[in-house]
């Protein structure tokens, strides 16, 4: 269990991280921890975990170490994924009902190919904390 | 092993095994294997320096404000601009793969005023600390500390950093990483949320309207701005160079030969800098399949990191920029009129309208990013290439360690610096401002001059540009050198 949580753990840190940037300049420029609490949850958390099984699948060796093209294909389905995920259960929270974004097809889309930019910072830090976990 | 018949440049056999490689006047480099290169698809090196000091305010800043103000068919001229500097990039790496030398020695090869030019251009150019103002202010605007205080703290705070690691650029090549794998995750976190499918396609098919030249974009107002963004696109002035110095610290071909560059506190530890660098033997099969694998290596670098993060910065940014003008629609005018800070600060009101003021945070969070990665990456780039000119071309300076030079630069531009923060104008005095703008322009278009005679005078013909290189760099240097000059004697303003 403790290295499945170590081999997962780079992958999870920089989604998280990346997910909850919104929550943490929330608190920073004063706004309630609720807002903040929100976005880490719905976006965070979700990033995250996508994060933890792109870092499990290098760990087994079904994604080769330091390769763009697996990770480009990885997260064009699973930043989509989670930026779904938040519009719904942002809605779902500060509306009271799950509701789906306005042209939702054009949306996965367009979350699609935001996705290869953030597949590439996404893997420029996932390899300097492997280095540093493995370390 | 290839002879030369250029006279600058052509090997020779000394005694049994001490074989050389004579280029220009200077000291011969001795023959060395050249190292196995690493696998060509790979996602950490010293491009990360280029990217930091490459995008910064043109990137996200400047072509947006000609996206609002020309449409996103004004993009084609950035796609120029970009891809004329992947290959640029390039060629500097040729030169440094194959010798371990800088560019800067490259250049003394041929003709030492030449190397000399460059060093005087780069302090005139780049000891003021007017870059900190941008990233400083954001972060006033976040935090209500005054960005002086911020910009003097952060001086001192890169000193000692740079003086207390043992290798300085693989701390920095960490820190950066670091720092540029958030900002561009960050950016695409952040344009995930305000951008749309219709901002993204338009921006995109922009860079494809080949041709396209508004007619605004001919006017004294805004041709030197036009220009002047196409020639800063991605990295400008001398920072194409000082990648050189990078390059080789990486180990980068035959780099691995040379001693890297420590900081102040393991000064000692350094090994002995050798008076020259190596050359491989370019008749070899064997070394000539490792040298095709070094330039795959750079290659990728060259196009999915550099080219590809430059491009997806400013396409995030122009998307940013317009989902801000749609929620408030004053800001065009702010953008268009060049008030930077003030556009930057609506901007950030506009998102934070549109998705709480986490978001306008959020941008003025990245603004701040961008200013300390070209911070951190400036203050290490001019104090390296300065460091090193001094140590292989002014007599006597190698009594010294090159990591000492390397510190007495850098603390050098650090005390200037603060005092200039403090009581001078922070992007040099008025009267040379157009002189600065211009030498920067001028060592671009310089530096693809230097490029074509240094790589097809001091290499082995083998590994040599090949002639549509050679014309991609060649028309560098007449765009930069030609619409500098244009600009002055049509409009009399320098570019930028």
């Amino acid at each position: 269990m403790k290295r499945l949580v170590d081999a997962s753990l780079p992958g999870f840190a920089v989604g998280f991280l990346a997910g909850s940037l919104a929550g943490l300049m929330a608190v920073v420029v004063g706004q309630p921890w609720s807002w903040a609490l929100v976005a880490v949850v719905t976006l965070g958390v979700p990033l995250g975990l996508f994060g933890a099984a792109y870092s499990l699948l290098l760990a087994s060796g079904k994604v080769p170490r330091g390769r763009f093209a697996p990770a480009c294909l990885f997260w064009m389905v699973a930043f989509p994924v989670a930026r779904l995920l938040q519009e719904v259960l942002t809605r779902l929270v500060f509306v009271g009902e799950p509701g789906l974004p306005p042209n939702a097809w054009g949306f996965l889309a367009y979350q699609a190919i935001i996705s290869v930019g953030f597949a590439i910072g996404f893997l420029w830090v996932h390899e300097r904390l492997v280095r540093v976990v493995h370390a | 092993m290839e002879t030369s018949h250029t006279p600058a440049a052509r090997h020779r056999s000394l005694a049994a095994g001490n074989r050389v490689w004579r280029a220009g006047r200077l000291e011969p480099m001795p023959i060395r294997t050249l190292p196995e290169p690493p696998p060509a698809m790979h996602l950490l090196g010293p491009t990360v320096f280029l990217v930091a000091l490459g995008v910064g305010m043109g990137e996200s800043y400047m072509w947006p404000r000609l996206v609002l103000v020309f449409g996103p068919e004004i993009r084609w001229l950035f796609l120029i601009g970009v891809t004329l500097q992947a290959v640029v990039m390039l060629e500097m790496a040729r030169y440094t793969m194959a010798t371990g030398e800088s560019i800067f020695a490259g250049a003394a090869r041929v003709f030492k005023p030449i190397m000399w030019f460059f060093f005087v251009v780069a302090i005139l150019v780049y000891i003021w600390p007017g870059h900190l103002s941008a990233g400083a202010a954001a972060l006033e605007e976040i935090t209500g500390i005054p960005w002086v205080v911020t910009a003097c703290v952060a001086l001192v705070v890169v000193g000692i950093l740079f003086s207390l690691a043992r290798v300085i650029y693989n701390l920095l090549e960490n820190v950066l990483a670091i720092l540029i794998g958030l900002l561009v995750v960050g950016t695409a976190v952040i344009a995930s949320f305000v951008g749309n499918w219709e901002d993204l396609a338009s921006t995109v098919g922009g860079m494809f309207a080949f041709g396209y030249v508004p007619s605004g974009a001919l006017t004294e107002a805004w041709f030197p701005i036009v220009v002047g963004a196409v020639a800063f696109a991605g990295p400008s002035g001398m920072q194409q160079m000082w990648y050189t110095l990078h390059l080789r610290d990486s180990g980068a071909g035959m780099g691995a030969y040379i001693p890297k560059l420590r900081g102040l506190r393991h000064a000692g530890e350094e090994e002995q800098m050798p008076s020259r660098g190596f050359m491989f033997d370019t008749g070899n099969p064997d070394e000539m399949r490792k040298w095709k694998g070094w330039r795959r290596w750079v290659t990728f670098d060259a196009l999915l990191l550099f080219w590809g993060i430059t491009m997806l910065v400013t396409v995030s940014f122009t998307v940013l920029a317009q989902s801000a003008v749609r929620a408030n629609p004053d800001i065009r005018g702010l953008i268009e009129n060049g008030e930077r800070e003030a556009a930057l600060s609506a901007m950030s009101d506009a998102f934070a309208e549109a998705g709480g003021s986490v978001l306008g945070a959020v941008f003025l969070g990245f603004i701040a990013l961008i200013g300390l990665n070209a911070t951190l990456g400036l203050f290490d780039s001019f104090s390296r290439g300065q460091a090193d000119m001094t140590y292989f071309f002014v007599k006597g300076a190698k009594r010294v360690k090159m990591s000492h030079l390397y510190a007495g630069f850098l603390w050098g531009l650090i005390t200037f610096g603060i005092l200039i923060l403090l009581f001078g104008p922070v992007d040099g005095p008025g009267s040379v401002l157009d002189v600065l703008a211009f030498l920067s322009t001028f060592a671009m278009g310089s530096y693809c001059v230097v490029l074509l005679l240094v790589n097809n005078r001091m290499l082995p013909r083998p590994i040599r540009p090949k002639w549509y290189t050679n014309l991609v760099i060649g028309f560098g240097a007449v765009f930069y050198l030609g619409m500098l000059l244009y600009s002055l004697i049509r409009f009399g303003v320098v570019v930028g």
